[in-house]
Formats: structure tokens, C-alpha cells, sequence
């Protein structure tokens, strides 16, 4: 009953990994009282079987679990390039252990047993965290959208505007007329609709932080 | 047989010469002629003429001697000893002309030859009887066990008695001074007096027949024939026996020295000496001295009681001394007194030719004075030699005693050494104590002390008789100068006296010690010091410094030995103790973990519904506080678990640089008992990279025999023949090393792989379920990572991996 099934990929689910059924199910029961959606996995074989590179939203994971730890499946999320901001759960506190899970990127570290809100506070950030990486990413897909439609000398010509050379230099750079490249300019401005100089720029950050 | 009497000498021109009473001119003439006459007798100077009393016969004679001869040639550089085998009279005929350099002779004979020809001993014999050795003898008379009658030595009288002979000195003379002692003369009131000659075991046989009522042969002769089985000895009654002596032979006499060895008078005194060196060093058991039915010889012995039976009997030297009456000398000389007559009147015309060459002859006489004269100094040279000589022989008697006694001395401080330092006492300090004990006793020192340089071992500073302030004093001087004087390195240190030194200026007062450092791996650990608050009691040798360092070399190898077994102990120990407390946490953490799941549900579950009867207004008290409460109890539960997991786990990590190698090398060790019970073999391959790390050495340790018990375990459950175990160190990835403990065990179940590191999960009977887990939790506190893998060969391995920091 706790498990829903996600209606969307824009909508965000806390996937929860844990071996022990009862703090799973319970764990889920939590979230489902805050109205969030929740999938459940209970091993880590399971999850990372069923993992896949659209999901949207947060991951618990429990530290220990028999077939494989939580830090081997926070391994094997980073070397698949997840994005999802993981929550690690732990029956007993080792600092060491926590060290390792936080190089390895763990967005969290709770110490079983949680209390509510401290559990709800971090699924609440992390599910914010991963929403703001998605809104980068969508901007970052909408400005793909429209760098797609340049042509290549248009795309030329925004990469050296962009480098800050004057119109004259990329005149001179690419063997074209000043008017040219003026022409060329309004065009790119057009067609990526930015609204400035300075919306451009940051276009063509955004682009390249993607690559 | 014939009655002889006893001055009757056998014929021969020495025997004339020695009697008294014949005329002195005859005497004057041969000491001139003699003196005139002697020539060096020594023809090659390297060749010495032995002469040897062959009293049974000129072979038994080679035969018993020759290998003394040969052992004197081999001890005397450039000189060859010729044996002569030779009579009583043949000896004092050679001895006479100066043909001998030495004699070996009986004892009587011996005793005649010294006062007539200066002949003196050297050495006395050390004769065997089974085992036994004595330097003198005496001589037994002796009837058959049935002559009821026979019960003294008076009894003889009026009975026959059978003899060696009238010279032979054990095997008559001994007899006769005996029985004249006792009131029988055995020439007059015996029935008959026969001599057999040798052997002297005819006579024994002679006796035991009945053939004679007596007899009488040298002490020992009864026991070696009953020995042989020729006799037996309960058929034999001794007459006159003597007890007193501590003589282990049936005896009737007096006892006498046993056959000397001596030298000529001319035979210089230092090759006399050289003689007398060999012959004392003679070993028993060699084959001169086995030869000669000797243990060897030994510092001459008074002859006097020889001269004492000479004496009482008129023999010898001593013959004529009691004058026999006319009658009896007209008797028993009457050939020799008419033979004399005549000569006398010949000698008388000689006299008248004589008188008249008196004139000549008186012209060289001066220089027959000087030489005289020149032969007495020279004699008195020889008696001051020989005087030296004796001296000598007797120093170094003296000094080969103390050399006995102290190796004696030496032979029983080993033995204690030995015995305390084998003995199943457990407690050192006690050993110390006893070995200071015999120590001091050994070195005839004061008091003995032991002190340490560390202050962990001060348990061993131990004194023993260190009881006045005097003898304190000196050793605090001392342990201040011992500290510099073994800083150079020296490894003993003996100060007769600290007042004869200027180095010691600062002494106390009179003191001395012996002294020597103990090493514990290599290092001067303390002290071992006999000492005393006075001059040193007696000169140290070698053999005393070996003792001391014999001492000193256990200590240091003892404390050595105790501390590296206490180390040891001392590791095992802790590791127990952090196996123990590894399993405590192993389980604490299991059961936290366990717990800490339900727990986690029911506040989720209660917080859940406190969230959710906010959300939906249901306002009802009772049931609000009452899941409050739910929720409330289970943190409390869940603090309760934390506690008692904190209180177990407080021990930090103990991090500290080792080397892996080391520690996997110590494992095995510890394990080795039970890898040998199982016959396991262990085979180390190991990267000469993998170098060290920085972790806690002892949780590490625990890790590595945890995982050798496991493998150890499957190869004994397994019941394979082979069984093996190797461990590889290798690089890892980044800057890790890689443990792998692979056996050839069978590999592990795919099913219960995955539940391998899970709490009170185990395959054994009687096992926890804890090993791997805590396995695990060591390796992960230090960052590393643990697993079960199946190695290059197929075979089960675990594998940890551990960062080098």
C-alpha cells in the first residue's frame, strides 16, 4: 500500500532501500504521511537493478544490508552518473564509516533510530537539492534546444562573441566582413531568444558545464 | 734343602770388596785403581742406559719395561733409552762400573745400591691391583685354614716354611723381620727354611699341598690367585695379619715403598730432573704404565723403613754390623780365610814393591788428592742437585695438588651451576640467590651482589651475606667504577685491592671484587659482583673468570629468555582481551543493529500518527499521550542500546606505524600449535612493496587470525589430506595493501555467501557467528573493506583491504 507508482518523471519519489522490512514499510508509511511519493527496494541487487537514470527525487539507503553495503551502492550510483541526492541510514554511528559515505557523496547521515522530523527535514532538502540540479538541467536542455537550431557559422560567430573578441576581431578572426558578423549576431540573439548580451554568456555556460 | 744362613753372599769379586775386614790395602788399591780408571762411560752422549732388575727372567723384564724406556725416549728430546735386563748381582756389578745412567730396582735392593754407590731415587712406582693404587707393599705369611695349631707367627717355630729366596726382599727379608721380631729366627728355630724362587705362586701351591707348613710371598699374591680362580682364599689362615695400615691386602709385615726409579750418582742432576717430570706425568692407563702394572709414578718415598729391616736384620748395608762368632765365620769362610792367607802373603811381597814405587807414587798423590778432592765437590754438587731436585718435584707436586683441587673446586661450582640452573624452580630471583650463594663461596668473597641498570628489572637486585655498612660503602664505590670500567667494553674486572690503585683513589677503604656485566639483547643490563671489604682472598684464573662468565652469560640469556616470554604473554593477553572486547562490541553492534530496526519502525510508525491526528484534528488526549508515550519508551530503549554500545566500543583506535608482514608472521606464530595438530601448511607470499602501515596492530592481528581460524576450521571440516594455507600481501589500488588469506579448502556455498559478515551467522557447531563480523568492523573503522572472493587458483579466499595512511 505504501509503495505507489510514480505518475511522471517531473514528479519526485523518495526511493527507500533497506533490508529490514519493518523500518522500510514504516519508513515509507513516514513519507506517505507528508504526501510523498515512495518506492521501495529490499536489497540493494533490487534497486540497482531497477535504477535508472530518469528517476526523479531522493534515495534512502541503509548502510548494512547483507548482499552488499550502502557504500558499494553509493559506489556504483556515482560511477553510473545518478543525480539523485542520497540519504544514508545507519544502525550505529561509526565516524569512519560516515566519513567514507560523505566522500562518497551521501547528501545525509541518520543514525537509526531517527526521529521524524529530523528524517522528514533532510528528505524535504534533498528532494529541494534535486530539484534545483533539475532545474539546471532543464534550462541546460532548453538552451541545447536552441543552440540546435544555429547555423554553424552563427554558432562560430556566438563562441568567439562569447570569448568577449569585438565584432571587428571576429571580422578578422573568421575572414568576414564586420556587417556580416553583425548580421550573424542579431540572428543568434533571435534564435536563442536571450534577451541580452549577458543572457547569451550565460547560455553558453550552461551549455558548456553540461558537456 | 740347604740351611743357609743369611749373611751368606753369593761369590764374585764386588761381593769381596764390600766385606769388611779384608785387607785395607786391597781397598786403598781398588779405590785408586777405580779412580784412576774411570773413563767417560757414556759412549754416545744421547744414548742413557736403563738398568732394570730382572728378577723373573731377562724377557718379563723386556717385556714389562721396555715400553717405560720408549716412553722416556719419546719424552726426552735427543736422548734414546737402552733397557738392560739384569740380576741382583748383574745390577750391582753395573752400577759399580758405572755402566748405568739409571736404575730401576726392587726396593731392598734399591736401599743397598743407595748406600753403597749413591745411587737416589727419582720417583716411587704407583702399582695396580684391580683398580686400586698403592705405593707400597708388604708381604703375607700365611698356612692352610686346617693347621689348627698354627695360629701365630711363634707357632712356626720347629715347622717348615717356604721362601722366595734369601735377597728376594717382598718375598723373604719382610718375612724374616717379622718372625725375628715375634722371637723366631728363621735360620735357627724353624724346621726348615726352602726357597723356591719365582714365582711365587709355587710357593702358595706349596702350602695348600701340604708340602710346606707355611709360606710366605709378597701382599697381593693370595688375592690375585683366588682372583684367577687358582685358589681358594678360605683355605688360607694368615699368620701375624696387620690391619692398622688401611691397606686393602692381606699382610703379616710392616709396609715398604714400592720399587724406585733412580739415578746413577754421576748422571747430571737436570737430565735427572727432566726424568723424574716424565715419569711423574706418566698417565695411568697409558701403555708404560699399563705395562708395568703401574698407574704411574709419583714423588719419591721415604726408603728409611727399608734401612730400619737392613738394620735390625744385619743385611744389606748393614751386614757384619753384629758380628757372628769365630767358629761360625771359620765354617762357613774356611775356603776364603786360607784363599785370604795366601793373598796376604802375596800381598805382603807386592807391599815391599809397593813401598819402593811409594816414592813415585807419592809424587802423583797430590794430584789423586785434587782429584779426590774435585770428585767431593763434584758429589757435593750432585747432593745439592738432587737437594733442588726434590725440591723442585715437590713444588710442583704441590702445585699440580692445588691445580687438582681447584679443578675439583671448579667441577663441583658447575655441577651447582647445573643444578640450580636446571631446576624446576620457576621464580628467578630464587636461582640468582642461589647461584650468588655458591658464587661467593666459589670466589671465597664476602658478599655477592647483583645489580640492574633498568628500573624495570630492579626485582632482580639481590645481595647476599651484604649485611654491614662496611661492605655497602665499598659497593656503591664499586657499581660507580664498574659503570666506567665496563663502558670501555671490558667483560670482567678484577681489583685485588681498590687501596694498591691509583684509580681507585677515592676507595672507601681496602676492598676487592671480581666482577662481570650481564647482557639482555646486546646491552649491559647490570652487574654480577663477589666482593670483600679486605684484599682479595686468592689469586683468580682463568678457570675462575670462565666461571664468573658462565655466571654472568646465563643472567643475561635467563632474563633475556623470561622477558621475551613475557612479551610474548603479554601479546596474547591483549590479544584475548581485544578478542573479547571485539566480540562484546561485535555483539552489541549485532544486537543494536537488530533492535534498532523495530525500534526505528515504532517511531516511525507512532510519530507517523501523532503527524498525522494533527493533520486531521482528532483531538483526543488520552491517545495522543498515550502514543507519545509509545514513542517516548522507544528512544528510551533505543538510548539504552546506544550506551551499552558506547560503553563496549569507548577504545579509540590505537593507530601506530607497523609492518603488515610482522604482524601476519605473528599470527601464524600464535596459531602455529593448532596449524601443526591440524598439519597445515602455511606458505607466505609477499610483495616486498607492501612495506608498512598506520592502524591499530593488535585489531589487525585479531583480523588476520580470525580469518586463519576460519580457514583453519573449513580444511579440519573439509577432511582433505592436502591442506594448505597461503597468505599473499600485495599494492592494492591507490595507496592500499591487500591482504588475501586463500586455503585449499572447498569453496564456500554461493547460498550463504551473501550472509558471511552478518552477526551470529556461522556454519560451525560451536561457533559465535562473530569472526567475520568483527572481521568486518575492524577493517571498516579503518577504512578499508573486507570480502570473501574466489582467488586466481579457484580457491576460498577473504581478501582485506586496508589504506596505508
Amino acid at each position: 500500500m505504501t509503495e505507489q507508482r510514480q505518475q511522471s518523471q517531473s514528479v519526485q519519489t523518495v526511493y527507500v532501500v533497506d533490508d529490514d522490512a519493518s523500518a522500510r514499510d514504516s519508513l515509507c508509511w513516514l513519507l506517505g504521511t507528508e504526501k510523498l511519493r515512495t518506492r521501495a527496494f529490499a536489497s540493494a541487487a533490487e534497486f540497482l537493478e531497477q535504477w535508472s537514470g530518469d528517476w526523479s527525487g531522493c534515495v534512502t539507503l541503509d548502510i548494512r544490508m547483507p548482499d552488499m553495503s550502502g557504500l558499494q551502492v553509493q559506489q556504483e550510483l556515482l560511477r553510473r552518473g545518478n543525480r539523485m541526492p542520497i540519504i544514508v541510514l545507519t544502525g550505529h554511528a561509526d565516524v569512519p564509516i560516515a566519513i567514507r559515505a560523505m566522500k562518497l557523496g551521501a547528501y545525509d547521515f541518520l543514525e537509526k533510530p531517527y526521529s521524524d522530523s529530523e528524517l522528514l527535514d533532510a528528505v524535504g532538502n534533498a528532494l529541494a537539492r534535486e530539484r534545483e540540479l533539475d532545474l539546471a538541467e532543464l534550462e541546460r536542455r532548453e538552451a541545447m534546444r536552441a543552440l540546435e537550431n544555429l547555423t554553424e557559422r552563427e554558432r562560430e560567430v556566438m563562441c568567439l562573441v562569447v570569448d568577449g573578441l569585438t565584432n571587428k576581431a571576429v571580422a578578422v578572426e573568421l575572414g568576414i566582413s564586420e556587417k556580416t558578423v553583425e548580421v550573424h549576431r542579431s540572428r543568434v540573439m533571435q534564435k536563442t531568444g536571450a534577451a541580452s548580451f549577458s543572457a547569451l554568456v550565460q547560455l553558453c555556460l550552461a551549455l558548456r558545464q553540461g558537456d | 734343602m740347604t740351611r743357609l744362613t743369611p749373611r751368606r753372599i753369593e761369590s764374585g769379586p764386588a761381593a769381596a770388596s764390600a766385606r769388611p775386614g779384608v785387607v785395607g790395602w786391597l781397598r786403598l788399591l781398588a779405590l785408586i785403581g777405580l779412580a784412576l780408571y774411570r773413563a767417560p762411560a757414556i759412549a754416545d752422549d744421547s744414548e742413557l742406559t736403563l738398568g732394570v732388575l730382572a728378577f723373573r727372567g731377562e724377557q718379563a723384564a723386556l717385556q714389562r719395561w721396555s715400553a717405560t724406556a720408549d716412553y722416556l725416549s719419546r719424552n726426552l728430546d735427543g736422548y734414546r733409552f737402552r733397557l738392560v735386563p739384569l740380576s741382583l748381582d748383574g745390577m750391582r756389578e753395573a752400577v759399580a762400573a758405572d755402566r748405568l745412567d739409571f736404575v730401576l730396582t726392587n726396593t731392598g735392593n734399591y736401599v743397598i745400591l743407595e748406600d753403597a754407590y749413591g745411587i737416589s731415587r727419582l720417583a716411587t712406582l704407583q702399582a695396580t691391583y684391580g683398580g686400586d693404587t698403592y705405593t707400597q707393599f708388604g708381604a703375607v705369611i700365611f698356612t692352610r685354614r686346617e693347621r689348627a695349631e698354627l695360629n701365630s707367627l711363634q707357632d712356626l717355630k720347629g715347622h717348615s716354611m717356604m721362601a722366595v729366596s734369601i735377597n728376594a726382599f717382598g718375598g723373604y727379608q719382610m718375612a724374616w723381620r717379622e718372625l725375628r721380631a715375634a722371637g723366631v729366627d728363621p735360620q735357627k728355630d724353624l724346621k726348615e727354611l726352602r726357597f723356591s724362587g719365582f714365582p711365587q705362586d709355587d710357593i702358595v701351591h706349596a702350602v695348600l699341598s701340604a708340602e710346606v707348613d707355611a709360606g710366605t710371598v709378597r701382599s697381593g699374591t693370595l688375592e690375585r690367585m683366588a682372583a684367577e680362580g687358582i685358589i681358594d682364599i678360605g683355605q688360607i689362615k694368615v699368620l701375624g695379619a696387620r690391619s692398622e695400615d688401611r691397606f686393602p691386602f692381606l699382610h703379616s709385615t710392616r709396609l715398604y715403598p714400592e720399587w724406585p726409579f733412580a739415578k746413577a750418582r754421576r748422571t747430571p742432576a737436570d737430565l735427572a730432573q727432566k726424568v723424574a717430570i716424565a715419569l711423574l706425568q706418566m698417565q695411568p692407563g697409558s701403555e708404560p704404565a699399563v705395562r708395568a702394572f703401574a698407574a704411574g709414578w709419583t714423588i719419591p718415598l721415604d726408603y728409611s723403613p727399608v734401612h730400619d729391616l737392613f738394620r735390625e736384620l744385619g743385611i744389606g748395608p748393614y751386614a757384619g754390623l753384629d758380628k757372628p762368632s769365630l767358629a761360625s765365620v771359620w765354617r762357613e769362610y774356611r775356603e776364603w780365610i786360607i784363599f785370604s792367607l795366601a793373598l796376604m802373603l802375596l800381598l805382603i811381597g807386592l807391599t815391599i814393591y809397593i813401598l819402593r814405587a811409594n816414592r813415585r807414587i807419592s809424587l802423583s798423590e797430590g794430584r789423586y788428592r785434587d782429584e779426590v778432592e774435585r770428585r767431593r765437590l763434584a758429589q757435593e754438587s750432585l747432593a745439592a742437585h738432587k737437594q733442588t731436585l726434590e725440591v723442585r718435584v715437590r713444588e710442583r707436586t704441590a702445585e699440580l695438588a692445588e691445580a687438582n683441587r681447584s679443578l675439583r673446586r671448579s667441577e663441583a661450582m658447575l655441577r651447582s651451576i647445573h643444578d640450580i640452573t636446571t631446576d624446576s624452580e620457576d621464580d628467578l630471583a630464587v636461582k640468582l640467590l642461589a647461584l650468588l650463594r655458591q658464587g661467593r663461596e666459589f670466589f671465597s668473597m664476602e658478599f655477592a651482589v647483583i645489580r640492574t641498570l633498568e628500573p624495570s628489572r630492579s626485582e632482580l637486585d639481590l645481595e647476599c651475606e651484604l649485611n654491614n655498612g662496611a661492605a655497602r660503602a665499598v659497593v656503591d664505590a664499586m657499581l660507580d667504577w664498574l659503570q666506567d670500567g665496563f663502558d670501555a667494553g671490558s667483560d670482567h674486572l678484577i681489583v685485588t685491592d681498590f687501596a694498591d690503585s691509583d684509580e681507585y683513589s677515592a676507595a672507601p677503604r681496602a676492598g676487592s671484587m671480581i666482577a662481570s656485566p650481564f647482557r639482555v639483547r646486546d646491552e649491559v643490563a647490570g652487574y654480577l659482583v663477589f666482593g670483600a671489604s679486605r684484599h682479595a682472598p686468592r689469586a683468580y684464573s682463568d678457570v675462575d673468570i670462565d666461571i664468573l662468565m658462565l655466571l654472568t652469560q646465563w643472567i643475561g640469556e635467563e632474563v633475556e629468555r623470561r622477558e621475551t616470554d613475557r612479551r610474548a604473554q603479554e601479546h596474547q593477553a591483549q590479544l584475548a582481551h581485544v578478542a573479547r572486547l571485539n566480540t562484546m562490541g561485535e555483539m552489541a553492534t549485532g544486537i543494536a543493529h537488530e533492535l534498532n530496526q523495530p525500534l526505528t519502525a515504532i517511531l516511525n510508525y507512532s510519530n507517523g500518527s501523532l503527524r498525522l491526528m494533527q493533520k486531521h484534528g482528532v483531538i483526543d488526549p488520552e491517545l495522543r499521550e498515550a502514543i507519545e508515550k509509545v514513542g517516548q519508551d522507544a528512544r528510551r530503549a533505543a538510548e539504552i542500546i546506544r550506551r551499552l554500545r558506547d560503553f563496549i566500543k569507548r577504545d579509540r583506535l590505537r593507530e601506530e606505524s607497523f609492518s603488515l608482514r610482522e604482524c601476519i608472521e605473528s599470527a601464524v606464530e600464535l596459531l602455529q600449535p593448532r596449524l601443526s595438530r591440524h598439519n597445515i601448511a602455511v606458505s607466505l607470499d609477499i610483495d616486498n612493496m607492501a612495506g608498512e602501515v598506520k592502524a591499530d596492530r593488535i585489531q589487525i592481528e585479531q583480523v588476520v587470525v580470525n580469518l586463519l581460524l576460519n580457514a583453519i576450521d573449513a580444511l579440519h571440516a573439509s577432511g582433505q589430506a592436502e591442506k594448505s594455507i597461503t597468505v599473499r600481501i600485495f599494492a592494492g589500488a591507490a595507496d592500499n595493501l591487500v591482504v588475501e588469506i586463500g586455503s585449499s579448502a572447498p569453496v564456500i556455498d554461493p547460498d550463504i555467501v551473501d550472509n558471511l559478515f552478518d552477526p551470529f551467522f556461522t556454519t560451525k557447531g560451536d561457533g559465535l557467528g562473530l569472526g567475520l563480523s568483527i572481521s568486518r568492523s575492524i577493517i571498516e573503522s579503518h577504512a578499508g573493506e573486507i570480502g570473501y572472493l574466489e582467488n586466481a587458483r579457484g580457491q576460498p579466499a577473504f581478501r582485506f583491504i586496508l589504506p596505508r595512511k
